[in-house]
């Protein structure tokens, strides 16, 4: 039965049925397709029975991982600052952080390209301060890889939890020190609990994003590292192999998926559950 | 001999440039609650923060038991807080909300105090719960346990009521009166409501634009107030203008001349302005000496009690109440003569901006 007040939703989830839902179970179909013409789980098995692709495989997971990691040391310091900033401080690290998200993700990267170039920024500035001897180049290696991606995802962490501080509440935090709490005692029982799940939400959003970011890896990574992204596009595009392509997607998918379920019933515990 | 008790002492302070304390000093005896009373923005929770150390005035002194608290960071001053939204620790159960400010002490006397205090305020059914799961009355003595764990020199309030309702609130400050009564510690409460400082002090600071205006018991603030802010604040007061035309007489300003029963020390000739407590206003339907001529507008019942609305010649308007039992009710429009009772007028100078 079509209950009224549902009425309005019907379009976008019509919409959602036709151009994400079957595509998706279309997808799944063709993964089961087998290069004989039988149906089974033929395809994954041959996957994951190969150790360079079982490799891939762990290697883009270990880089969702690792640009997570960073991205979350690396905005340590600017939560800090954003919290204790006054409304002036607050807005220029606001605009900084979403400045970047206006630009395309296609240029950001080529920016990234003339960054870690041979004759970058950042190899002039190792070989001005005597920390090399050649010009290195951070192009085609993970290192470079990573500092691209925690800049683009950066503001994927950031807007939740900055969002969560404007309207985090001081009182707690004074609670605390009343009660005869210190300093970083008093910030982790009364703001920290309070921004965890945003953190954890910023997490999901920055992995999911840096593990299928065929554009950035592609880029800087090159033709040598290779991750499930460019994987599924050699598959399609130059083996034409449709069902293997297929298979490696919903392998993807999965194990983003899985992750992302895992961050999200944290942040679903009792004890999280006065904030957010 | 060393103080005992709270003192307040010359504290000023300003915000952003703006002086919003002048001069505050109070008292709070050992053992006593102390209720700072205001319209919102007169300073109170200033103060209030000022004691707790969350704030540092600009000038003063806050002594508590003889020993000078301003120089003494926020988390060394063993005070006990309770906020106005409760400020609980939403992700740790309710025990160990409670047990926040003991971490100095050892578990088995840890647990010991909490079980105690949950049952002073009677939540150990809830002790393994989170804060969001209970009601409002529940958090604010979950709140209040919190702040009396640390066994506190000071207790201090802010809005401690002012986020439950009404009938809650009732029965939540009768509990605490009732807890005050058996820890019996130095307490400071904040209200803007006038029934509720009544309610739980015995001793109210009425303040007004960073000022004290008046410091005293209820019935005192009451029945002698010490300014024409206080005797409209605590209560209701007709303004009626008049000048001083005698050693104990007072003419209005439309010519009803009121013997005062004791002297007052204006200068003859001089513009005052006399105040009257509605239960203070008898009526009468002819004139009388003394009465003052008024247009009848509206009475409304109250209980046993009438109100009545009434208009002066001059665009005064007065209240009175009076018992409703034989009570005449005039009709709108008609001529009632309105006779103060000259024994509780108040007299205060005039204020400049007209009535």
């Amino acid at each position: 039965m079509i209950r009224k007040d549902t009425l309005l939703a019907w379009p976008m989830i019509a919409f959602m049925v036709l151009f994400f839902i079957s595509p998706l179970v279309l997808l799944a179909g063709i993964s089961l397709h087998g290069e004989d013409g039988s149906w089974g789980l033929g395809n994954f098995a041959a996957f994951l029975s190969d150790p360079f692709a079982r490799g891939v495989l762990t290697g883009t997971l270990a880089l969702g991982a690792k640009v997570t990691a960073w991205v979350s040391l690396a905005a340590l310091p600017l939560v800090m600052l954003y919290w204790h900033g006054g409304k002036r401080l607050r807005g220029l690290i606001l605009i900084c952080t979403l400045l970047p998200m206006l630009t395309a993700n296609v240029v950001r990267t080529f920016a990234w390209v003339v960054l870690l170039g041979r004759n970058g920024p950042i190899s002039q500035t190792l070989l001005g301060l005597g920390l090399t001897e050649r010009p290195i180049s951070f192009l085609f290696s993970e290192t470079g890889l990573v500092m691209a991606l925690v800049q683009i995802e950066m503001p994927l962490l950031l807007l939740p939890v900055f969002s969560v501080l404007n309207r985090a509440d001081r009182k707690t935090l004074e609670a605390a020190e009343v009660l005869g709490a210190g300093r970083w005692r008093a910030w982790f029982s009364s703001i920290f609990p309070q921004i965890i799940p945003a953190v954890l939400a910023g997490w999901v959003l920055v992995f999911a994003s840096a593990t299928t970011s065929y554009v950035t890896q592609s880029v800087i990574g090159g033709a040598r590292l290779i991750y499930l992204p460019q994987f599924v596009y050699r598959e399609v595009g130059v083996l034409f192999q449709w069902p293997m392509a297929a298979a490696i997607s919903i392998l993807l998918l999965a194990s983003t998926g899985v992750i992302m379920l895992g961050l999200t019933m944290l942040a679903r515990h009792e004890r999280l559950q006065g904030h957010g | 001999m060393t103080q005992t008790g709270l003192q307040i002492r010359n504290v000023d302070h300003s915000y952003d440039g703006k002086q919003v304390l002048h001069g505050v000093n109070f008292e709070v005896p050992d053992g006593r609650v102390v209720a700072l009373l205001g319209p919102s923005g007169c300073g109170k929770s200033t103060i209030l923060r000022a004691i707790a150390g969350l704030i540092t005035p600009d000038r003063g002194q806050i002594l508590l038991n003889g020993r000078d608290l301003t120089s003494v960071p926020v988390r060394n001053r063993g005070l006990g807080m309770v906020f106005q939204n409760f400020a609980l620790f939403s992700h740790m159960t309710v025990a160990e909300n409670v047990a926040y400010g003991l971490a100095h002490l050892p578990k088995p006397e840890r647990r010991a105090r909490v079980a105690r205090l949950l049952d002073l305020v009677r939540l150990t059914p809830f002790a393994s719960r989170f804060p969001p799961s209970l009601s409002g009355g529940q958090q604010q003595r979950v709140a209040v346990a919190r702040a009396l764990a640390t066994d506190p020199a000071a207790l201090l309030m802010d809005e401690p009521f002012g986020a439950l309702d009404r009938a809650l609130r009732a029965e939540l400050q009768a509990e605490l009166v009732r807890m005050q009564d058996d820890v019996g510690i130095t307490t400071v409460m904040v209200t803007h409501d006038q029934e509720e400082a009544q309610a739980v002090a015995g001793q109210l600071v009425v303040m007004n634009e960073g000022r004290v205006e008046q410091v005293g018991t209820p019935e005192e603030i009451y029945d002698r107030p010490a300014s024409l802010f206080v005797n409209g604040f605590i209560g209701h007061a007709n303004r009626i203008t008049a000048t001083a035309t005698g050693p104990g007489t007072v003419t209005t300003q439309e010519g009803t001349e009121i013997a005062l029963n004791r002297a007052v020390n204006f200068t003859q000739g001089s513009r005052v302005t006399v105040t009257s407590r509605p239960e203070n206003l008898a009526l009468s339907a002819t004139a009388v000496p003394g009465a003052m001529e008024a247009r009848f507008d509206r009475a409304t019942v109250m209980g046993q009690f009438l109100s009545v609305d009434a208009t002066l010649a001059d665009g005064t308007a007065l209240k009175a109440q009076i018992l409703r039992d034989g009570a005449a009710r005039p009709s709108r429009g008609d001529a009632i003569w309105l006779v103060p009772d000259a024994s509780r007028l108040h007299l205060f100078p005039a204020i400049q901006t007209g009535a």
